[in-house]
Order: structure tokens, then C-alpha cells, then sequence
């Protein structure tokens, strides 16, 4: 008799069954249930990611023009040499490839080494490739046979069709076109766009795979900004802060600044010496010497002695503030342009009227200082409009101690220099004035002359906007809107009220004062005939780096000023860090330049002149075309335009005439008609003019038969002297030609 | 190897006395299933093994052909064994015993022979490859099947009859399959060997001790290799070195998991293209559930369970002792290949390969398979009518 399975036997085979069969058939499929439908999201994830190979569409990045729609940094077509390294078969070609790249695109060898080494289905290798260069990868492609494992993608590369022009504020981008600095980094976000991208399903050696799965999202091209810069204006301020720079051999730096005073809206913003945006990077060798010097006496050690470090330090430092945009980084001592705020504070707080008089003895004792003014003699008695006029410091040492600290420091924080102004740039910084505890009476009297605290220039070009523009103190700003890739407004500014610091009565109350600044007092260099300029002078001296060099000629001149008076419209700040012409003061080396800038700007704007009746006869005349008319028809144009005749020959009708026609000259020179034979073509030596007074510049001029037309102040004073003339001394010119001659005076030296 | 006991000649006779009832037809419902699991993993075999074929040979139908072949002749072996008269087999116990041992040995006599395939030395290579250790399998089943019957319930309660010869038989196997070596193999083995002398009587106490010494040596290899605690923590989270020790279990997880409920249809799975390893072999479950999401792994998960249980049920109405043990050994490997399997691929167990029976690309093993499908078959054919029915 066989023997069945005992029941011993079937109960363990049951146990048996129920664990192989039952238990662990549950854990397996809760643990299936829990992968594929408790974490289905997450695991798909990672299964799409590892699928599919992303290809990236560069976006185009926006442009940014100027008020004008004049294109100041734009976006030009390149492309992006990209290696999907592998796909590389013959392993004997990394090397090969590493160096054909790096030779052709001027990069270095073992970066390319790695990146072809590293073998990943995707690499850029370079970006913003010229299609010149590209097309030398192509043909090195070609010999090789590397097409599938290079290719080129299109790309966008900034350029900046003005080199120089606005660069501090404009900015750059890196290599990945990432803005930088100034306005492409501030503006990134809005600028980069966003870039597309192809993803595409491939198996894991990068190959196709035989289902359908391609995305494809477009690249969203950038934004692009409109600035509120006028390219017109910015290139008035360029031109002349260059011209200051030189003239007055500048050592460290320019900065103008031209502002909108109701919008607070920057026209225009540079610094001088600048760079060229294409090249950010690029430094002169004399720049990086001015660093390893600068360097080098930081760390007391002879230049030989510096190392590797250092010299990179030394070149990263020369970039740095090479770039800075000291406009908006720049904190120094106002000095005597702070005048303006100090006579606002106490206007406004009825502490001061236009008729206080005060006393000037050439020096005020405050505690234990006796604090000078910079007219030793004194001033004598003045009332305030003198005082702001003379720029004196005894009389706003007394108008700082009648506010009183706690006024002084209300009013300082309500003009919005004890934060950034809040423009739309990078880097802005904010000034440094002492805590309210710490600021003693001498302090307090100091301050009220614009000494031994700090503002950026913008701060005060803000402040002093609020004082023209009826008290309103607004936000500075840089873009007027943003437009999206098909030109459709997507944000627009919109100017910012901060607050009311002081009333339109104080405010019309100090325009009038300051216009009597520039046309009868300290800034009489900064007259433009026609206009109604008020301004006032500023010059600091530079106490910290005085006190490092031990040297104690280091100035800081600067002027501001705000046209017309009586409905202002902009404000401009000038500002020359150590002249080393002297004298320094603003009133003679940076009033010229508002004056010049005035000249330019005030018309472009469609300001129209409004000449007094004195103006009238001072203008320059237009020579009117008398060639053909009678002797008698000629004389009669000729005094119609203001102008004497002499005539040369018997004849009737006039056969020639000098100036030509249409030349502008001074009114009350005299024209010379040929009556018969035509002007003899005779030359003349221009001579140097500098120095002369009118009378003698006239008298000089005429006796060469030349003519002369003036251009700056040229009312009242005895003191003008001739300080630029358009044609160079040693000229040789055709007698007849207009020189264009500026005066100066040079009496104004109040600091 | 084991020496038989002197009584010997009196068991045998027990088992090869012939049966008395008039015998029933094989069972359907198992033949249904096997045929079933079969046709499935035959077709989802092609699925996951087109890309791969392709990717080695040019011919996407490269493995799917010659896996055909092997399973038609599988299956006729399979109902030729089912006519066949098991008892017989227990004259094979032993030279299957010294053939296995001999095979298994033959790595370090004639390594010549042997074939390297992704770092294991797991197959003989005579004309067809083969894995020894699939003999090994059989020889254990057919060991100790013929031993507990012919023992006897009560003998096998003591150490030296019940444990001994399987503790000395396991360990010696173990020893020889760690050469290649092959875990899973030594897990499959010894787990047939167990449940076959459990089932035959041997003392529970005994395997709880072994459970325990077990749990010992796991901890002492851990303590003495550390490296091995990075592979346990690989283990828990593969993505932890996703790009290298974690690589095979992270594409299972991701496999499976990125299948979701309805899975992306068949054919459509993505993973297999060259992103999970041996998508055709040991991962060819994270093929299916990709692609067939839960509801199709369910389903198999279902049809195995059934198999299995099925196969138990018929190891319990075996007409002798040595039929209910040579099943449930066969059914215990199936089993336990298949939860080590998919436990593996689930990120249960730490990656180790193992193939999964009726799916894997394997010709000689689902020959072997199939075989013992017949065998299995061969002792339902013997079963009584009147028990079938109860």
C-alpha cells in the first residue's frame, strides 16, 4: 500500500501555499501598486527627463533704444557651435577635435578637451560665433566628417553701435549674453527672454527612438527698453564732459548728469573717461599701470615685488572702476551747491526771508573753530539773496545754526539723501552723514556749506529737482516703458511723487534767487543769452584723500544748475573729480560746460529763447547775401542786420562781399563790399587769443580782417577774458572767417 | 554526497509499487495556466526583447524565434512527461545528484567550458549553453523527495536524517555556486531543499536555529565588509548612485513605476531602449509592467499565484508521498524563482539576477521548466478521480 501524504504533511504543505501563494503575491503586488500608481507622478518624471534630449533655441534679447527709438544696444545674428560628443565613434578623434576648436574659435585647449572628453549628448562649445568662423568649423566638420557630432544652433550676440556712448549706464553682457552691468543687468529679466527649446525622445546612446515624442516651445524673444535718454542730449554731455576733461586735465573722473525736474526722467548720464561697451574687458596698459601703482603703495611694496595675485587684483580693480558708474556711485561733499537745500530748509521753515541780512567778517567761530570763508576779507553785510550769490559760508553757518539740527536733519531726509533715490540702475549707493546723535554744532555749521558729509550726485540732481520743480521730490528713472518682441507696450513709467518737501512759494522763491546767481553772481559763467539759468557753484576739497597723500590741492568743482527759471524744466549737474588747471572753482571750470550743455540742450528741447532788450543788441548777426544789390540797397541790408559797411572800389553794384553770406558775426562788426573786382584771397595767422579781454579780442581780430563772434558770458564785467576760440592759434585762414571766441570770468572763484 | 541509509532497498520498493485506482486525465486547470503563463511570456518576451535583439544581432526577432523553438519543444517534452511514470525518476536521485555536483565542479577542473556573461560564470557551453545550476535545482528536488519518503516522517524529525544531509548537501552546492558565482541560484536551491525536508517532517526547531545562524552570518558579513553596507543603502535607494551601483535598480523603479495604471500599451515601453539592463531576462517583469501598467501585472501576478497554489493543491492529492514532494519541490521553484524575481525588480530585494520562469529569455532552462511542468502533470495524471473531485 502506497502512503499518501500524511496530514502533518498537508497542513505544513498548506502553510507552504499560503506563504508562496497568498503572502507573498500580496507584498508583491502593494509593492507594484504602491511604484506605479502612489508614485506614477514622480517616477514619470524622471522617465520623461532621462527619455528625451532638450535642445536649447536661443532667445533673441531686446533691444534698447532711446527716447527716440534710436537702437543703443541691440542683438545681432550668430550662432553656437554645440558638440554632441557621444555620438563620437573613433575615440582617436577627441584630441583632434579638441584642438581644431580650440584653434578656430580661440579657446582653450583643455576646456574644449573636457567638454569633447565628458562625451554628453549635448555641450555648447562656444556662443556668439561670427558666421565667418562658423562656417570654418563647418569645413573642418566636413573634413572630418563630424556633422553629426557638431552643428551649429543659431544665436544672439549684443552689439553696441555706439561703442562708448552711455556706457556706464547702458552696460553689458557676458559671454552667455547675461546682463552684467548697468542696464542689462538691471534689466535682465525683462531683456533675456526666454529661451526655446526642442526635446526630443532618444534612447539612452542619444539615438532616436521609434515612438513619436518632440516638443518643440518657441523661444520668447526679449523685451525691449525705451530709455528716457535722449541720444541728442546724451551726446551734447558726452561731448562736452569730454571737452572738460581735457581742458581742465581732469585726474580722476567727470560726471554729468541732465534730468527731467517734473519727471525725474534722466535725459542723460555719463562719466568720463568711459569705455568701449564691445569691449568691456579690455584695459590700455596705462590703466592697469594706474592700479599696479595704486596697489603698490596700498601694500608699501615696490611693484617688482607684487605677485600673480595681486597684478590679477590689480587688473580686476582697474575693470571695476573702470565700469563704475559714478554718477549713481560716486559719494562726495556737495560743498557749496548744497547751499541751495540749506536756504530751501530755512525759506520754507520761515526762518529766513529774501530780506535777512547777515554779516560776513570772512570767518565764523562756531564752539571752538573758528570755520573761514573763502573770501578771507569778508563779505561784509548781505542780505540772503547776496549771500547765496557770494556763496558765503558765514552767513549759512549762521542760517544752518537758526534751523537747527533737528530741522537740518528733517529736511535732509525729506530730500531723500539718507536713501537711494531708488533709480532704476545697479549699484546706486547712499551718501553717509553722521547719526543724528553724533552730529555736534560744528558739524551742524560745516553741513550747512555742503562739507564732511556725503551724497552721490544723483542724490543732489534729485534734490535740487525737488527745489525747481515746485517741492516735489520724484524718483529718478532710466526707462520710459518696456516693449514687448512685436512692439506692444507691456509697462510704461510713470513719474513718482516721493513726497512734497517744500512749498511752490519756496520753490519759486529760490529759482529766482538762483537765476540771480548765474546772471549776476557766482555763476555768471553759466549765462546763456536768451535763457534763464539758475545754478549755483560748488567746490569741496578732498579731505580723505588729502589727508592720505598728504597733498592739499585735491578738488572737487562742480556746478548745478536748472533752466528756464521761471517754468523749469531740467536740471544738470557737472562735476569734475581733481582738476588740475587752475583755478579749480566751479564757477570757472564747470559753469562753462553747463553753459555750453544750456546752449545745446535748452534749444533742442523747443525752450524758446526770450531776449532781454540788452541781449538783443549783443546778438550775433546773420551777414545777409548783398552780392548783385546797388551800393546803396547793400549799406541799408547790411545796417538792418546790425552791421557797419566799408567799401573797396568806385563801382555801383556790390561784386563781392566779406563774410559770405550767411556767416554769423557779431553785431556791430563791419562788412566789407567790393564795388568792381572780387575779394582778394589774402591768409592770416590766427593768433592766440586766450587771456584777452572783449575789447582787445575784437581790436586784435579786426586789424587781421578777421571777424569774431562770442559765445558766453559777455555782459557787465570787467573781468571776462577769452578762454577758448574755435580756430586754433597758428591757423592759417582766409581773412574774412569768423572766429568763434568764449569768455570767462575768471573773477568768480567762490568755492 | 549524501550516503543512503542500508533500508534503502525496502523504501524503494514503497515507491515504485504500482498504483491500484484507474488513473484520472492530467490536470486541466494547471495545464490551462501553464500554457497560459507560457503564451503571455512568450509574447511579452518579444516585446521587450525586440530592441535589445536589434541592438545586438540586426534581426529584432532574433530572441523570440529561437525562444519559440525551445518552447515548442517544451512543450512536447512537457506532455510526454505527463505520460510518464514519475516513481521512476527516484532511480535518477542520485546520478542527478553526482551529475549536478560534477557539472558544478567542472568551473575549476575544465573552466574552458564555462561562458562569462555580465561578470557571473554561470553557464556550460557545449554547442547549447545551459546553467548548470538549473540541473542542480532538479537534483535537489528529486534528492530529497526520494529521501524524506523513503525516511519517513519519524526519522525525519532527527537532526542527522531530517537536517544533516540537507545542511551538508546545501552547503557544499553553496560553496560550489558561489565560484560563479549565483546567488539566487543558492537562494532557489536551498529554499527547495528546505521546504522539501520541512514538508517531509523535519524538526520546526531546526529551522528557526537556521533562520537565526543565518540572520548571524548576514550580520558578520555585514561587520566584516563594509562595502557591503553601501550596497544595502543602494539598495533602499538606488538613485543614491543612480549613475552607477544603483543604475540597474533605479531603471527597474522607474520602469515599472512610469507604467502607471493602464501602462503605455504593449510594444510601447520606452525603458527597454537601452536604458533598463536585460530588459529580456531578469527585468523582463519591469518590461511588462510599463507597458501593461498595473492592471496587466496584476493579472500575471494573479495567473502565478493561481499556478502556484494550484500546484500545491495537486502536491496534496498526490497519490504517494514521493508524488506530493516531487511537486511541491518543482512548485516550491517556481515560486520562489518568481517572488526573488519580481522581488528584485521592485526594489524588494537587493539587484541580484535572477530570471523570472515561462517570461525569461532562456531556451534550455524553459525546456527544463516545462519539463517538470510534465512531471507535475505526470503525478496529477495519477491522482484518484474520486479525491480529484473532492
Amino acid at each position: 500500500m502506497q502512503r499518501k501524504a500524511d496530514s502533518s504533511m498537508r497542513k505544513r504543505l498548506l502553510l507552504i501555499a499560503v506563504v508562496f501563494g497568498v503572502l507573498c503575491f500580496i507584498v508583491l503586488a502593494g509593492k507594484i501598486f504602491y511604484l506605479q500608481v502612489v508614485k506614477y507622478e514622480e517616477y514619470q518624471q524622471r522617465a520623461i527627463s532621462q527619455q528625451t534630449r532638450d535642445k536649447v533655441i536661443p532667445a533673441s534679447r531686446g533691444t534698447i533704444y532711446d527716447r527716440t527709438m534710436k537702437p543703443l544696444a541691440i542683438s545681432a545674428d550668430t550662432e553656437m557651435v554645440t558638440i554632441e560628443a557621444s555620438k563620437i565613434e573613433d575615440d582617436s578623434l577627441i584630441p583632434v577635435i579638441a584642438e581644431n576648436l580650440s584653434a578656430i574659435l580661440e579657446l582653450d585647449y583643455d576646456e574644449v578637451l573636457a567638454k569633447v572628453e565628458a562625451k554628453a549628448t549635448y555641450a555648447v562649445v562656444k556662443r556668439s560665433v561670427e558666421k565667418d568662423v562658423a562656417d570654418q568649423v563647418r569645413a573642418f566638420c566636413d573634413a572630418y566628417d563630424l556633422d553629426s557630432v557638431i552643428y551649429m544652433v543659431s544665436d544672439t550676440t549684443r552689439y553696441y553701435p555706439y561703442g562708448n556712448f552711455l556706457s556706464h549706464t547702458l552696460g553689458f553682457v557676458g559671454t552667455d549674453n547675461q546682463g552684467l552691468y548697468g542696464l542689462e543687468a538691471r534689466y535682465d529679466d525683462e531683456l533675456s527672454g526666454v529661451d526655446g527649446r526642442v526635446i526630443k525622445a532618444a534612447n539612452s546612446q542619444g539615438g532616436e527612438m521609434p515612438f513619436d515624442y518632440e516638443m518643440y516651445y518657441e523661444a520668447q524673444d526679449g523685451n525691449s527698453l525705451i530709455l528716457t535718454v535722449d541720444e541728442v542730449i546724451q551726446h551734447y554731455l558726452e561731448k562736452n564732459l569730454e571737452m572738460a576733461y581735457a581742458d581742465n586735465k581732469v585726474a580722476d573722473h567727470v560726471t554729468g548728469i541732465v534730468m527731467d525736474v517734473n519727471t525725474g526722467a534722466i535725459l542723460a548720464m555719463a562719466n568720463k573717461p568711459d569705455f568701449d561697451l564691445n569691449s568691456p574687458f579690455a584695459l590700455t596698459d596705462e590703466e592697469l599701470q594706474k592700479q599696479i601703482t595704486a596697489l603698490a603703495e596700498k601694500k608699501k611694496v615696490e611693484e617688482s615685488q607684487l605677485t600673480d595675485d595681486d597684478r590679477k587684483q590689480a587688473r580686476s580693480d582697474a575693470l571695476t572702476s573702470k565700469w563704475l558708474n559714478s554718477a549713481v556711485t560716486y559719494a562726495y561733499y556737495p560743498g557749496s551747491t548744497f547751499k541751495i537745500l540749506t536756504a530751501s530748509m530755512a525759506l520754507e521753515e520761515k526762518l529766513v526771508s529774501v530780506n535777512s541780512t547777515f554779516y560776513c567778517p570772512g570767518y565764523k567761530q562756531v564752539d571752538t573753530w573758528k570755520i573761514s570763508c573763502w573770501k578771507r576779507a569778508g563779505h561784509g553785510a548781505e542780505t540772503l539773496v547776496d549771500a547765496i550769490k557770494n556763496s558765503c559760508n558765514p552767513a549759512f553757518m549762521e542760517i544752518g545754526a537758526t534751523l537747527g539740527k533737528s530741522n537740518f536733519y528733517k529736511y535732509f531726509k525729506a530730500f531723500g539723501l539718507n536713501e537711494k533715490t531708488g533709480i532704476d540702475l545697479p549699484g546706486e549707493s547712499n551718501g553717509n552723514i553722521w547719526a543724528y546723535d553724533d552730529m555736534s554744532v560744528v558739524d551742524l555749521a560745516v553741513a550747512s556749506f555742503g562739507q564732511n558729509f556725503e551724497i552721490t550726485p544723483l542724490q543732489l540732481i534729485t534734490a535740487v529737482s525737488a527745489v525747481a520743480n515746485g517741492g516735489y521730490l520724484v524718483t529718478p528713472h532710466m526707462v520710459d516703458s518696456i516693449i514687448d518682441a512685436d512692439g506692444n507696450t507691456v509697462w510704461s513709467s510713470e513719474t513718482n511723487v516721493v513726497r512734497q518737501v517744500i512749498s511752490q512759494e519756496t520753490s519759486e522763491l529760490m529759482s529766482d534767487i538762483l537765476e540771480q546767481v548765474v546772471s549776476s553772481g557766482t555763476g555768471k559763467n553759466a549765462y546763456v543769452a536768451g535763457y534763464r539759468v539758475a545754478g549755483k557753484t560748488g567746490t569741496t576739497e578732498k579731505i580723505a584723500k588729502q589727508n592720505q597723500t598728504g597733498r592739499d590741492d585735491l578738488r572737487v568743482s562742480s556746478f548745478i544748475a536748472f533752466a528756464p527759471a521761471d517754468d523749469p524744466q531740467i536740471a544738470v549737474l557737472i562735476l569734475l573729480d581733481e582738476p588740475t588747471v587752475q583755478p579749480v572753482t566751479g564757477g570757472i571750470t564747470v559753469a562753462p560746460v553747463i553753459k555750453r550743455i544750456m546752449e545745446d540742450v535748452l534749444p533742442y528741447l523747443e525752450i524758446e529763447p526770450v531776449y532781454t532788450e540788452e541781449e538783443q543788441q549783443k546778438l550775433d548777426t546773420t551777414v545777409p547775401a548783398m552780392v548783385g544789390m546797388t551800393a546803396a540797397q547793400a549799406r541799408s541790408a547790411a545796417q538792418s542786420a546790425g552791421l557797419s559797411v566799408r567799401t573797396v572800389g568806385e563801382g555801383d553794384v556790390v561784386t563781392d562781399q566779406v563774410p559770405a553770406y550767411s556767416a554769423t558775426v557779431s553785431r556791430s562788426s563791419t562788412v566789407v563790399l567790393y564795388l568792381g573786382g572780387e575779394a582778394p584771397e589774402e591768409t592770416v595767422v590766427v593768433p592766440d587769443l586766450t587771456g584777452l579781454s572783449v575789447s582787445q579780442v575784437r581790436s586784435r581780430l579786426s586789424a587781421l580782417g578777421l571777424y569774431y563772434r562770442s559765445s558766453g558770458t559777455e555782459y557787465g564785467s570787467a573781468g571776462l577774458v577769452a578762454r577758448r576760440q574755435d580756430v586754433a592759434a597758428d591757423t592759417e585762414v582766409a581773412k574774412g572767417t569768423v572766429i568763434t571766441v568764449e569768455f570767462s570770468d575768471l573773477s568768480q572763484r567762490a568755492e | 554526497m549524501a550516503v543512503l541509509h542500508k533500508d534503502t532497498e525496502v523504501r524503494s520498493r514503497e515507491i515504485l509499487e504500482k498504483p491500484k485506482k484507474k488513473f484520472s486525465g492530467i490536470d486541466e486547470p494547471f495545464t490551462v495556466l501553464v500554457l497560459l503563463l507560457l503564451l503571455i511570456g512568450l509574447v511579452c518576451l518579444y516585446s521587450a526583447s525586440y530592441v535589445t535583439a536589434l541592438h545586438k544581432t540586426g534581426d529584432s526577432t532574433a530572441y523570440i524565434v529561437k525562444q519559440l523553438k525551445f518552447a515548442l519543444a517544451g512543450v512536447a517534452v512537457m506532455f510526454a512527461a505527463s505520460r510518464f511514470d514519475y516513481h521512476k525518476l527516484h532511480y535518477l536521485a542520485i546520478p542527478m545528484m553526482v551529475l549536478s555536483t560534477a557539472l558544478l565542479a567542472s568551473i575549476k577542473i575544465v573552466p574552458a567550458i564555462w561562458e562569462t556573461r555580465n561578470q557571473a560564470t554561470r553557464w556550460i557551453n557545449l554547442g547549447v549553453s545551459f546553467q548548470p545550476s538549473e540541473i542542480t535545482k532538479f537534483a535537489f528536488i528529486l534528492f530529497f523527495a526520494s529521501w524524506a519518503t523513503i525516511q519517513g516522517t519519524k526519522k525525519m524529525k532527527r537532526f542527522q536524517y531530517g537536517i544533516l544531509p540537507f545542511a551538508i548537501c546545501t552547503g557544499v552546492t553553496a560553496i560550489m555556486l558561489s565560484w560563479q558565482p549565483h546567488l539566487s541560484a543558492t537562494v532557489t536551491i536551498a529554499g527547495i531543499g528546505a521546504v522539501i525536508v520541512f514538508l517531509g517532517g523535519a524538526s520546526v526547531f531546526w529551522f528557526v536555529l537556521m533562520g537565526f545562524g543565518g540572520a548571524g552570518l548576514v550580520w558578520y558579513y555585514l561587520q566584516t565588509h563594509p562595502y557591503a553596507w553601501t550596497r544595502i543603502q543602494v539598495w533602499l535607494d538606488p538613485f543614491i548612485d543612480f549613475r552607477d551601483k544603483g543604475w540597474q535598480g533605479a531603471q527597474s523603479l522607474i520602469t515599472i513605476a512610469s507604467g502607471g495604471i493602464w501602462g503605455l500599451g504593449l510594444g510601447q515601453g520606452r525603458q527597454k531602449h537601452l536604458y533598463l539592463p536585460e530588459p529580456a531576462n531578469d527585468f523582463i517583469f519591469s518590461v511588462i509592467c510599463e507597458e501593461l501598467g498595473f492592471v496587466g501585472a496584476a493579472v500575471i501576478l494573479l495567473l502565478f499565484a493561481a499556478l502556484i497554489l494550484r500546484g500545491y493543491y495537486i502536491a496534496s492529492k498526490a497519490p504517494d508521498k514521493f508524488g506530493t514532494l516531487l511537486v511541491a519541490g518543482i512548485i516550491s521553484q517556481i515560486a520562489i524563482q518568481t517572488i526573488f524575481n519580481i522581488g528584485v525588480v521592485s526594489g524588494l530585494l537587493p539587484v541580484t539576477g535572477a530570471s523570472l520562469p515561462f517570461f525569461s529569455y532562456g531556451g534550455t532552462s524553459l525546456l527544463m521548466l516545462l519539463g517538470e511542468m510534465g512531471i507535475v502533470l505526470a503525478v496529477s495524471r495519477r491522482i484518484p478521480p474520486d479525491d480529484k473531485k473532492k
